[in-house]
C-alpha cells in the first residue's frame, strides 16, 4: 500500500485538556479524505501537527516516511481555517512569493483564477473583502501540484453559492496523485466525493472506512450515520 | 530560501520605511530653505518667524524620534505577527527551516537600523547644504588636516568599533526575539511574559557586564586615545584593539545562545493555537 501519512498514538494535550487521544491513521495516496467531527473533536489540532504548527504531547508521525519538517512542507499544500495573508502585501506579491517558495506552484493558473475573480497583481491585499481573501488563498492552494492537500473548513462560515464555487475550486485543480484531506462537520456538502471518512470524536479516530462500505455496510449515507453517532454527544 | 525570504521581509520594510525615509530627505530640504530664509531676513519676525524656521525643524525631529521608535516597533511586530501570529500559518509552512526564518528578520532588522541610520545623518548634512552649500565646502576643505591625526592604527579600532556595533545591534535584536519566544511558550498572556522575559534577560546581560568592568578600569589611563597640540596619541593599541575584540566575541557568542535557544522553541515548543 502507497502509505502518504501515518499517525501513531498521537496525543495532545492543552493544559489538562486531551485534544488528541492516541490517534492511529494512516493516509495512502490519491484520495479524497473527509475528517469529520463535531467542533472541538481535534480536527484542526490533528492539521496542525500534519503541518508542524503544533508538536504532539505524545506519539509520532511520518509524512512520506519522515517527520514533519522542511520535505514534509514541501510537498503539504495547507489551507488553514483563518487568513493568514501578511497586510502589506499585494495580490501579485502573493503568487510571486508561492512560485518562489513551492516548486510545485503553477503561477500560470494562479494568475488565470486570479483575473477570473477579477484581481489585479497590484490589488493591495487589504483593501479585498474577506470573502475574496478567502477565495484567493483557497485558489493559491489548490494552484500547486502537492502530494498532500490539508484544508481545514474550507466551507465553514461560507453561504451556499460560495460553498459551490469552493468545492469546484477544489475538485478541478488538485493533484490526481495525491491525496486531499477536508476536514469538515458540514459532511453532506462534501459526502458526494469523498473516498473516504474518518470520524473524530473527543480526540480519537473512531471510523476510518471508504464512503462506499459504510453506505453499503450501514445502509446510509455518511451524513445520517454521523448524525447517528452524534447525536448522543449532542445532547 | 534565506535569499528569498530576506526578499520578502526587506519588501515589508521598504513599503513601511520607504515613503518615512523620504520623508525625512524632504523635510530636510525644506528646513534647509526655511531656516536659511528665516536667518537671513530680520524682518520675518514673530508667529511668521516660529512658523517658518521651528515648526519645521520641530517636524523634522518628530519625525527623526517616530522613526527610531517605529522602527523597534517593526522589528518587535515582524517577528511577533509574523511567525507566531496569524501569518505564521503562512510563513511556517513554507518549505525554509525556522532557523532560516530568524536569520532573514535579524538581517533585515539590521538593514532596517543601518538605513534609518544612514538617511538620518544624510538628512542633516541635506539640511546643511540647501541652508549653507559653503559650510560642507568648508568642511572638506579642513577634512584632510583632521584625517592626518588620525593613523592607520586609529582607523583600525574604529571598524573594529564599527563592527563591535553591528554585532551588538544584531545581539539586541535577536535578546528581543528571544524574549517573544520565550513568552509564546506560555498559553496566555504571551505579550506581557515576553516583556517580563525581556527584562530579565537584561538584568542577567547587565550582571554579566558588570563583572567586565573591573577588568577595563585596570587599564592604565595613556593606553586610552589621548590629544595634544602634537595631535594624538595612542600608546595602548594593542589592549584597546583586544577589548573590543573580547567585546566582539563576547556579544558574538551571548547572539548564538539567543539564536540557538529562539531556534530550539520554534522548532521543537511552536504552539500556534
Amino acid at each position: 500500500m502507497n502509505e502518504l501519512l501515518t499517525c501513531t498514538g498521537l496525543t495532545r494535550y492543552f493544559g489538562q485538556t486531551k485534544a488528541l487521544d492516541g490517534v492511529d491513521l494512516t493516509l495512502t495516496s490519491g484520495k479524497i479524505v473527509g475528517l469529520l467531527g463535531p467542533n472541538g473533536s481535534g480536527k484542526t489540532t490533528l492539521i496542525k501537527i500534519m503541518n508542524g504548527l503544533l508538536q504532539p504531547t505524545a506519539g509520532e508521525i511520518r509524512i512520506m516516511g519522515s517527520a514533519p519538517g522542511v520535505a514534509s512542507k514541501g510537498m503539504i499544500s495547507y489551507l488553514p481555517d483563518r487568513g493568514y495573508f501578511p497586510e502589506w502585501m499585494r495580490v501579485g506579491d502573493m503568487i510571486e512569493m508561492f512560485y518562489d517558495f513551492y516548486a510545485d506552484f503553477d503561477r500560470d493558473k494562479a494568475e488565470d483564477m486570479c483575473r477570473a475573480l477579477g484581481l489585479e497583481a497590484d490589488s493591495a491585499i487589504k483593501t479585498l473583502s474577506k470573502g475574496t481573501r478567502e477565495k484567493m488563498q483557497l485558489m493559491l492552494v489548490m494552484s500547486r501540484a502537492a502530494k498532500l492537500y490539508l484544508l481545514d473548513e474550507p466551507i465553514a462560515g461560507v453561504d451556499p453559492a460560495a460553498r459551490e464555487f469552493i468545492m469546484q475550486t477544489i475538485l478541478t485543480n488538485y493533484n490526481e496523485d495525491g491525496t486531499v484531506l477536508i476536514s469538515t462537520h458540514l459532511i453532506s456538502d462534501v459526502e458526494q466525493v469523498l473516498d473516504e471518512a474518518v470520524f473524530l470524536q473527543q480526540g480519537r479516530v473512531v471510523l476510518h472506512e471508504a464512503v462506499d462500505s459504510i453506505r453499503e455496510r450501514t445502509g446510509e449515507s455518511v451524513d445520517a450515520l454521523f448524525r447517528e453517532m452524534f447525536r448522543a454527544q449532542l445532547y | 530560501m534565506l535569499g528569498k525570504l530576506i526578499k520578502y521581509d526587506f519588501r515589508s520594510c521598504i513599503r513601511k520605511f520607504g515613503p518615512l525615509w523620504l520623508g525625512m530627505a524632504a523635510l530636510a530640504v525644506i528646513n534647509g530653505f526655511t531656516i536659511g530664509h528665516v536667518l537671513d531676513n530680520d524682518h520675518i519676525t514673530g508667529w511668521l518667524q516660529f512658523f517658518a524656521g521651528v515648526v519645521p525643524l520641530i517636524l523634522l525631529i518628530v519625525l527623526w524620534t517616530a522613526v527610531a521608535i517605529m522602527s523597534l516597533v517593526f522589528i518587535c511586530q515582524r517577528f511577533y505577527k509574523g511567525l507566531l501570529g496569524d501569518e505564521g500559518y503562512l510563513m511556517l509552512t513554507l518549505p525554509v527551516t525556522t532557523g532560516e526564518h530568524i536569520t532573514s528578520k535579524a538581517i533585515v532588522a539590521l538593514l532596517l537600523e543601518t538605513i534609518t541610520a544612514v538617511v538620518a545623518v544624510a538628512s542633516g548634512l541635506l539640511l546643511v547644504t540647501v541652508y549653507k552649500p559653503e559650510i560642507l565646502g568648508e568642511i572638506g576643505r579642513h577634512l584632510p588636516e583632521v584625517l592626518s591625526y588620525m593613523n592607520g592604527k586609529v582607523w583600525l579600532i574604529l571598524l573594529e568599533y564599527l563592527l563591535f556595533t553591528l554585532v551588538e545591534a544584531v545581539l539586541q535584536t535577536l535578546h528581543i526575539y528571544l524574549a517573544i519566544c520565550l513568552g509564546h511558550l506560555a498559553r496566555e498572556h504571551r505579550v506581557a511574559l515576553s516583556i517580563v522575559a525581556y527584562v530579565l534577560i537584561s538584568i542577567a546581560m547587565s550582571h554579566l557586564i558588570t563583572l567586565c568592568v573591573p577588568m577595563i578600569e585596570r587599564f592604565p589611563e595613556e593606553w586610552f586615545i589621548t590629544f595634544d597640540e602634537m595631535g594624538m596619541h595612542f600608546a595602548g593599541f594593542g589592549p584597546i584593539a583586544g577589548l573590543i575584540g573580547a567585546g566582539i566575541l563576547v556579544s558574538a557568542i551571548i547572539a548564538a545562545v539567543f539564536f540557538c535557544i529562539s531556534n530550539y522553541i520554534l522548532r521543537r515548543k511552536l504552539n500556534l493555537e
